[in-house]
Protein backbone atom coordinates (compact mmCIF):
# COMPACT_ATOMS: atom_id res chain seq x y z
CA UNK A 1 0.00 0.00 0.00
CA UNK A 2 3.05 2.63 0.89
CA UNK A 3 4.54 1.01 -1.93
CA UNK A 4 1.52 2.07 -4.46
CA UNK A 5 1.18 5.29 -2.25
CA UNK A 6 4.65 6.16 -3.24
CA UNK A 7 4.37 4.95 -7.04
CA UNK A 8 0.92 7.20 -7.56
CA UNK A 9 2.38 10.31 -6.48
CA UNK A 10 5.94 10.17 -8.66
CA UNK A 11 5.61 12.97 -10.84
CA UNK A 12 7.03 12.85 -14.32
CA UNK A 13 7.92 16.61 -14.63
CA UNK A 14 8.01 18.46 -17.52
CA UNK A 15 7.17 15.70 -19.53
CA UNK A 16 7.13 17.35 -23.46
CA UNK A 17 2.78 17.29 -24.61
CA UNK A 18 4.22 15.84 -27.50
CA UNK A 19 5.30 12.92 -25.73
CA UNK A 20 1.71 12.61 -24.24
CA UNK A 21 0.41 12.96 -27.92
CA UNK A 22 3.05 10.09 -29.20
CA UNK A 23 2.11 7.80 -26.35
CA UNK A 24 -1.94 8.65 -27.36
CA UNK A 25 -2.16 8.54 -31.17
CA UNK A 26 -0.10 5.28 -30.80
CA UNK A 27 -2.51 3.70 -28.14
CA UNK A 28 -5.68 4.76 -30.47
CA UNK A 29 -3.94 2.96 -33.12
CA UNK A 30 -3.28 -0.47 -31.30
CA UNK A 31 -7.07 0.23 -30.41
CA UNK A 32 -8.20 0.43 -33.83
CA UNK A 33 -6.27 -2.48 -34.95
CA UNK A 34 -7.54 -4.40 -31.80
CA UNK A 35 -10.82 -3.69 -31.88
CA UNK A 36 -10.46 -4.67 -35.36
CA UNK A 37 -9.61 -7.88 -35.04
CA UNK A 38 -12.19 -8.35 -31.92
CA UNK A 39 -14.76 -7.42 -34.43
CA UNK A 40 -14.08 -9.94 -36.93
CA UNK A 41 -13.88 -12.27 -34.01
CA UNK A 42 -17.37 -11.78 -33.34
CA UNK A 43 -18.19 -11.96 -36.84
CA UNK A 44 -16.29 -14.86 -37.60
CA UNK A 45 -14.60 -13.87 -40.31
CA UNK A 46 -10.67 -13.76 -41.32
CA UNK A 47 -9.58 -10.20 -41.99
CA UNK A 48 -7.67 -10.19 -45.75
CA UNK A 49 -3.96 -10.76 -45.28
CA UNK A 50 -1.81 -9.07 -47.74
CA UNK A 51 1.16 -10.41 -45.80
CA UNK A 52 1.60 -13.63 -43.63
CA UNK A 53 -0.98 -15.86 -43.05
CA UNK A 54 -3.89 -14.36 -40.84
CA UNK A 55 -5.94 -17.27 -40.45
CA UNK A 56 -3.29 -19.78 -38.95
CA UNK A 57 -2.35 -17.17 -36.29
CA UNK A 58 -6.11 -16.27 -35.77
CA UNK A 59 -7.54 -19.72 -35.67
CA UNK A 60 -4.63 -21.19 -33.68
CA UNK A 61 -5.45 -22.51 -29.72
CA UNK A 62 -3.19 -19.21 -28.63
CA UNK A 63 -5.82 -16.96 -30.32
CA UNK A 64 -8.02 -16.75 -27.22
CA UNK A 65 -7.80 -16.56 -23.39
CA UNK A 66 -10.74 -18.92 -22.29
CA UNK A 67 -13.83 -17.60 -23.80
CA UNK A 68 -11.80 -14.42 -24.86
CA UNK A 69 -10.30 -13.59 -27.70
CA UNK A 70 -6.50 -12.13 -27.19
CA UNK A 71 -7.85 -9.07 -29.82
CA UNK A 72 -10.03 -8.53 -27.27
CA UNK A 73 -8.03 -8.35 -24.42
CA UNK A 74 -5.54 -6.12 -26.34
CA UNK A 75 -8.44 -3.47 -27.55
CA UNK A 76 -9.21 -3.20 -23.50
CA UNK A 77 -5.34 -2.78 -22.84
CA UNK A 78 -5.22 0.16 -25.69
CA UNK A 79 -8.57 1.18 -24.36
CA UNK A 80 -7.22 1.59 -20.69
CA UNK A 81 -4.38 3.37 -22.05
CA UNK A 82 -6.22 5.84 -24.25
CA UNK A 83 -8.25 6.84 -21.21
CA UNK A 84 -5.71 7.35 -18.67
CA UNK A 85 -4.14 9.60 -21.38
CA UNK A 86 -6.72 11.17 -21.56
CA UNK A 87 -7.72 11.66 -18.17
CA UNK A 88 -3.88 12.96 -17.55
CA UNK A 89 -4.84 15.98 -20.45
CA UNK A 90 -7.84 16.43 -18.78
CA UNK A 91 -7.47 16.63 -14.80
CA UNK A 92 -3.42 17.73 -15.74
CA UNK A 93 -2.99 15.10 -12.14
CA UNK A 94 -0.03 12.70 -12.56
CA UNK A 95 -1.35 9.20 -11.19
CA UNK A 96 -3.10 8.52 -14.56
CA UNK A 97 -0.43 9.41 -16.43
CA UNK A 98 1.81 7.09 -14.31
CA UNK A 99 -0.19 4.07 -14.17
CA UNK A 100 -0.44 4.62 -18.24
CA UNK A 101 3.42 4.88 -18.04
CA UNK A 102 4.13 1.83 -16.26
CA UNK A 103 0.96 -0.31 -17.71
CA UNK A 104 3.10 -0.80 -21.04
CA UNK A 105 5.00 -2.97 -19.69
CA UNK A 106 2.37 -4.86 -19.36
CA UNK A 107 1.42 -4.49 -23.33
CA UNK A 108 5.12 -4.90 -24.03
CA UNK A 109 5.47 -8.32 -22.47
CA UNK A 110 2.08 -9.74 -23.55
CA UNK A 111 3.78 -8.74 -27.27
CA UNK A 112 6.94 -10.46 -26.26
CA UNK A 113 5.07 -13.62 -26.15
CA UNK A 114 2.41 -12.99 -29.28
CA UNK A 115 5.61 -12.47 -31.44
CA UNK A 116 7.58 -15.47 -29.80
CA UNK A 117 4.31 -17.70 -30.45
CA UNK A 118 4.05 -16.34 -33.54
CA UNK A 119 7.45 -17.28 -34.94
CA UNK A 120 8.57 -20.51 -33.08
CA UNK A 121 5.30 -22.26 -32.09
CA UNK A 122 2.42 -21.32 -34.84
CA UNK A 123 5.28 -20.27 -37.57
CA UNK A 124 2.96 -17.72 -39.25
CA UNK A 125 2.60 -14.26 -39.12
CA UNK A 126 -0.68 -12.40 -38.99
CA UNK A 127 -0.04 -8.93 -39.88
CA UNK A 128 -2.37 -7.09 -37.86
CA UNK A 129 -0.65 -8.97 -34.84
CA UNK A 130 2.20 -7.19 -35.97
CA UNK A 131 0.94 -3.66 -35.52
CA UNK A 132 0.08 -4.08 -32.26
CA UNK A 133 3.30 -5.80 -31.81
CA UNK A 134 4.80 -2.35 -33.02
CA UNK A 135 1.93 -0.18 -30.97
CA UNK A 136 2.88 -1.89 -27.97
CA UNK A 137 6.31 -1.71 -28.30
CA UNK A 138 6.54 1.86 -29.29
CA UNK A 139 4.24 2.34 -26.05
CA UNK A 140 6.96 1.00 -24.01
CA UNK A 141 9.90 2.81 -25.64
CA UNK A 142 8.40 6.45 -25.34
CA UNK A 143 6.90 5.50 -21.80
CA UNK A 144 10.70 4.45 -20.23
CA UNK A 145 12.44 7.10 -22.31
CA UNK A 146 9.99 9.37 -20.24
CA UNK A 147 10.33 7.73 -17.24
CA UNK A 148 14.30 7.80 -16.96
CA UNK A 149 14.05 11.25 -18.59
CA UNK A 150 11.33 13.17 -16.43
CA UNK A 151 10.69 11.74 -13.36
CA UNK A 152 13.71 12.48 -11.90
CA UNK A 153 12.70 15.31 -8.90
CA UNK A 154 12.60 18.93 -10.02
CA UNK A 155 15.18 21.35 -9.33
CA UNK A 156 13.75 24.19 -7.14
CA UNK A 157 13.97 26.82 -10.37
CA UNK A 158 12.00 24.04 -11.61
CA UNK A 159 9.24 23.97 -8.85
CA UNK A 160 9.00 27.06 -8.57
CA UNK B 1 -21.89 28.25 -10.98
CA UNK B 2 -17.62 28.02 -11.70
CA UNK B 3 -18.23 24.64 -10.37
CA UNK B 4 -20.67 23.58 -12.66
CA UNK B 5 -19.64 25.31 -15.75
CA UNK B 6 -16.41 22.94 -14.58
CA UNK B 7 -18.49 19.68 -14.10
CA UNK B 8 -20.39 20.33 -17.09
CA UNK B 9 -17.12 21.12 -19.49
CA UNK B 10 -15.58 17.73 -17.86
CA UNK B 11 -18.96 15.63 -18.69
CA UNK B 12 -18.33 17.07 -22.18
CA UNK B 13 -14.59 16.02 -22.55
CA UNK B 14 -15.51 12.70 -21.03
CA UNK B 15 -18.23 12.67 -23.23
CA UNK B 16 -16.74 13.35 -26.38
CA UNK B 17 -13.90 10.68 -25.90
CA UNK B 18 -16.27 7.84 -25.53
CA UNK B 19 -18.33 9.13 -29.06
CA UNK B 20 -15.10 9.08 -30.35
CA UNK B 21 -14.22 5.60 -29.31
CA UNK B 22 -17.92 4.44 -30.20
CA UNK B 23 -17.75 5.80 -33.72
CA UNK B 24 -14.56 3.93 -34.29
CA UNK B 25 -16.25 0.81 -33.14
CA UNK B 26 -19.14 1.31 -35.40
CA UNK B 27 -17.45 2.69 -38.46
CA UNK B 28 -15.09 -1.15 -38.19
CA UNK B 29 -18.32 -2.55 -37.85
CA UNK B 30 -20.25 -0.35 -40.87
CA UNK B 31 -16.89 -1.52 -42.62
CA UNK B 32 -16.63 -5.16 -41.98
CA UNK B 33 -20.20 -5.57 -43.45
CA UNK B 34 -19.61 -3.60 -46.51
CA UNK B 35 -16.55 -5.84 -47.19
CA UNK B 36 -18.49 -9.12 -46.26
CA UNK B 37 -21.76 -7.39 -48.28
CA UNK B 38 -18.35 -7.55 -51.16
CA UNK B 39 -17.39 -10.28 -51.12
CA UNK B 40 -20.83 -11.53 -51.26
CA UNK B 41 -20.94 -10.09 -54.45
CA UNK B 42 -18.41 -11.73 -56.18
CA UNK B 43 -20.12 -14.13 -58.00
CA UNK B 44 -18.25 -17.55 -59.54
CA UNK B 45 -17.55 -16.95 -63.46
CA UNK B 46 -17.17 -20.32 -64.28
CA UNK B 47 -19.90 -22.65 -62.60
CA UNK B 48 -19.27 -26.50 -61.52
CA UNK B 49 -19.10 -28.34 -64.21
CA UNK B 50 -18.18 -32.05 -65.19
CA UNK B 51 -14.57 -30.99 -65.31
CA UNK B 52 -13.95 -30.04 -61.45
CA UNK B 53 -12.62 -32.15 -58.98
CA UNK B 54 -15.54 -32.71 -57.23
CA UNK B 55 -16.61 -34.98 -53.94
CA UNK B 56 -19.84 -35.41 -51.57
CA UNK B 57 -22.94 -35.45 -52.94
CA UNK B 58 -23.06 -34.17 -56.59
CA UNK B 59 -26.60 -33.32 -56.83
CA UNK B 60 -27.26 -31.32 -53.53
CA UNK B 61 -28.50 -28.23 -53.59
CA UNK B 62 -25.56 -26.85 -51.76
CA UNK B 63 -22.18 -26.27 -53.29
CA UNK B 64 -18.63 -25.53 -51.91
CA UNK B 65 -16.07 -24.36 -54.28
CA UNK B 66 -12.68 -23.94 -52.78
CA UNK B 67 -9.73 -21.88 -55.00
CA UNK B 68 -6.67 -23.03 -52.88
CA UNK B 69 -2.82 -23.10 -52.91
CA UNK B 70 -1.39 -26.77 -51.78
CA UNK B 71 1.69 -24.68 -50.26
CA UNK B 72 -0.60 -22.27 -48.32
CA UNK B 73 -0.49 -22.52 -44.30
CA UNK B 74 -3.89 -21.25 -44.06
CA UNK B 75 -4.92 -23.89 -46.92
CA UNK B 76 -3.51 -26.71 -44.54
CA UNK B 77 -5.38 -25.38 -41.32
CA UNK B 78 -8.79 -25.41 -43.08
CA UNK B 79 -8.32 -29.07 -44.81
CA UNK B 80 -8.91 -30.95 -41.75
CA UNK B 81 -12.12 -28.49 -41.29
CA UNK B 82 -13.47 -29.57 -44.69
CA UNK B 83 -12.36 -33.12 -44.59
CA UNK B 84 -14.22 -33.85 -41.11
CA UNK B 85 -17.95 -32.00 -42.86
CA UNK B 86 -16.86 -33.98 -46.08
CA UNK B 87 -17.19 -37.29 -43.61
CA UNK B 88 -19.91 -35.78 -41.15
CA UNK B 89 -22.32 -33.76 -44.01
CA UNK B 90 -20.89 -34.89 -47.30
CA UNK B 91 -24.47 -36.60 -48.70
CA UNK B 92 -26.05 -33.10 -48.33
CA UNK B 93 -23.37 -30.75 -50.27
CA UNK B 94 -21.03 -31.22 -53.47
CA UNK B 95 -17.11 -29.93 -52.46
CA UNK B 96 -14.83 -28.50 -55.28
CA UNK B 97 -11.36 -27.84 -55.60
CA UNK B 98 -10.12 -25.62 -57.80
CA UNK B 99 -6.82 -24.72 -57.95
CA UNK B 100 -5.19 -21.29 -57.34
CA UNK B 101 -1.04 -21.63 -56.70
CA UNK B 102 1.01 -18.45 -55.38
CA UNK B 103 3.41 -17.13 -57.23
CA UNK B 104 5.36 -16.62 -53.62
CA UNK B 105 5.00 -20.80 -52.95
CA UNK B 106 7.39 -22.23 -55.31
CA UNK B 107 5.93 -25.84 -54.84
CA UNK B 108 2.60 -25.08 -55.37
CA UNK B 109 2.27 -25.53 -58.41
CA UNK B 110 4.14 -28.59 -59.00
CA UNK B 111 2.16 -30.19 -56.55
CA UNK B 112 -1.08 -28.69 -58.21
CA UNK B 113 0.03 -30.99 -61.18
CA UNK B 114 0.64 -34.00 -59.08
CA UNK B 115 -2.65 -33.74 -57.50
CA UNK B 116 -3.42 -33.78 -61.68
CA UNK B 117 -1.48 -36.44 -62.39
CA UNK B 118 -2.88 -38.88 -59.54
CA UNK B 119 -6.39 -37.66 -60.51
CA UNK B 120 -5.52 -38.77 -64.07
CA UNK B 121 -5.24 -42.47 -62.75
CA UNK B 122 -8.68 -41.33 -60.54
CA UNK B 123 -7.31 -40.50 -57.53
CA UNK B 124 -7.24 -36.92 -57.29
CA UNK B 125 -8.45 -36.78 -53.54
CA UNK B 126 -5.98 -39.45 -52.13
CA UNK B 127 -3.33 -37.58 -53.53
CA UNK B 128 -4.99 -33.92 -52.72
CA UNK B 129 -5.37 -35.21 -49.02
CA UNK B 130 -1.43 -36.95 -48.68
CA UNK B 131 -0.18 -33.53 -49.99
CA UNK B 132 -1.89 -31.36 -47.59
CA UNK B 133 -1.05 -33.92 -44.65
CA UNK B 134 2.75 -33.87 -45.36
CA UNK B 135 2.63 -30.15 -46.26
CA UNK B 136 5.33 -29.35 -44.18
CA UNK B 137 7.67 -31.72 -45.39
CA UNK B 138 8.10 -30.55 -48.82
CA UNK B 139 6.86 -26.66 -48.96
CA UNK B 140 10.82 -25.90 -48.89
CA UNK B 141 12.46 -28.27 -50.82
CA UNK B 142 14.00 -27.89 -53.70
CA UNK B 143 12.36 -30.25 -55.86
CA UNK B 144 9.92 -32.02 -54.26
CA UNK B 145 9.34 -34.80 -57.24
CA UNK B 146 10.75 -37.47 -55.53
CA UNK B 147 8.51 -37.24 -52.24
CA UNK B 148 5.84 -36.42 -54.02
CA UNK B 149 6.47 -39.61 -56.11
CA UNK B 150 6.65 -41.87 -52.97
CA UNK B 151 3.25 -40.03 -51.98
CA UNK B 152 1.71 -41.60 -56.05
CA UNK B 153 3.53 -44.86 -54.22
CA UNK B 154 1.47 -44.66 -51.17
CA UNK B 155 -1.79 -44.11 -52.89
CA UNK B 156 -1.35 -46.72 -54.89
CA UNK B 157 -0.50 -45.02 -58.34
CA UNK B 158 0.93 -46.58 -61.19
CA UNK B 159 4.59 -44.55 -60.74
CA UNK B 160 5.32 -45.08 -64.88
CA UNK B 161 2.76 -43.17 -65.63
CA UNK B 162 2.43 -40.75 -62.56
CA UNK B 163 6.06 -39.92 -63.73
CA UNK B 164 5.16 -39.01 -67.75
CA UNK B 165 2.40 -36.83 -66.49
CA UNK B 166 4.12 -35.01 -64.01
CA UNK B 167 7.00 -34.09 -66.02
CA UNK B 168 5.41 -33.22 -69.38
CA UNK B 169 5.49 -29.63 -68.97
CA UNK B 170 3.28 -29.13 -72.30
CA UNK B 171 0.28 -31.30 -71.53
CA UNK B 172 -2.97 -30.68 -70.32
CA UNK B 173 -2.56 -31.25 -66.58
CA UNK B 174 -0.57 -27.68 -66.74
CA UNK B 175 -3.04 -26.22 -68.92
CA UNK B 176 -5.93 -27.33 -66.85
CA UNK B 177 -3.92 -25.71 -63.86
CA UNK B 178 -3.42 -23.08 -65.44
CA UNK B 179 -6.94 -21.91 -66.53
CA UNK B 180 -7.66 -22.99 -63.07
CA UNK B 181 -5.46 -19.78 -62.24
CA UNK B 182 -6.48 -17.41 -64.56
CA UNK B 183 -10.17 -18.31 -63.98
CA UNK B 184 -9.84 -17.02 -60.37
CA UNK B 185 -7.61 -14.21 -60.93
CA UNK B 186 -10.40 -12.96 -63.49
CA UNK B 187 -13.20 -13.41 -60.58
CA UNK B 188 -11.10 -11.55 -58.42
CA UNK B 189 -9.58 -13.95 -55.62
CA UNK B 190 -7.21 -12.10 -53.55
CA UNK B 191 -6.05 -14.76 -51.62
CA UNK B 192 -5.92 -18.32 -50.43
CA UNK B 193 -7.96 -20.18 -49.46
CA UNK B 194 -11.06 -18.28 -50.94
CA UNK B 195 -14.66 -20.31 -50.65
CA UNK B 196 -17.84 -19.72 -52.37
CA UNK B 197 -20.96 -21.31 -51.36
CA UNK B 198 -23.84 -21.59 -53.87
CA UNK B 199 -21.49 -19.32 -56.59
CA UNK B 200 -21.17 -16.63 -54.13
CA UNK B 201 -17.63 -15.85 -52.25
CA UNK B 202 -17.90 -15.72 -48.75
CA UNK B 203 -16.01 -14.78 -45.49
CA UNK B 204 -13.26 -17.54 -44.47
CA UNK B 205 -15.20 -18.79 -41.77
CA UNK B 206 -12.85 -18.85 -38.40
CA UNK B 207 -14.29 -22.73 -37.28
CA UNK B 208 -15.62 -25.70 -38.23
CA UNK B 209 -19.23 -24.73 -36.38
CA UNK B 210 -18.77 -21.18 -38.58
CA UNK B 211 -18.38 -23.06 -41.53
CA UNK B 212 -21.36 -25.51 -40.29
CA UNK B 213 -23.51 -22.36 -39.44
CA UNK B 214 -22.83 -21.41 -43.10
CA UNK B 215 -24.47 -24.18 -44.83
CA UNK B 216 -27.14 -24.46 -42.15
CA UNK B 217 -27.90 -20.77 -43.20
CA UNK B 218 -28.40 -22.70 -46.48
CA UNK B 219 -30.35 -25.15 -45.81
CA UNK B 220 -27.91 -27.57 -45.00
Amino acid sequence: MKHLKRFLKIRVYKIPHRTTVVLFVTAIIGFVDSAYLTIEHYMNAIPPCGVGDCELVLTSAYAAIGPFPVALLGALYYFAICGLLFAYFDTKHHWPLNVALFATVIGFAAELWFVFLQFFVIQAICQYCMISAVTAIVLFVVAMHALAKYSSSPTISEVL
Amino acid sequence: MNSTSSITKRILTWAGFIIVIGLIIWGLVVAENKNIAKKAAVVLRTPVSSADWITGSTTAPIAIVEYSDFQCPACEAYHPLLKRLIAEEGTRFSFVYRHFPLPQHKNAYPSAIATEAAGKQGKFWEMHDIIFEHQRDWQDLEDPTVLFTEYAKTIGLSLEQFSADFKDTSGVLHAKAEASLKEGQKTGIQGTPTFFVNGKMIDNPRSYEALKAILENKGL
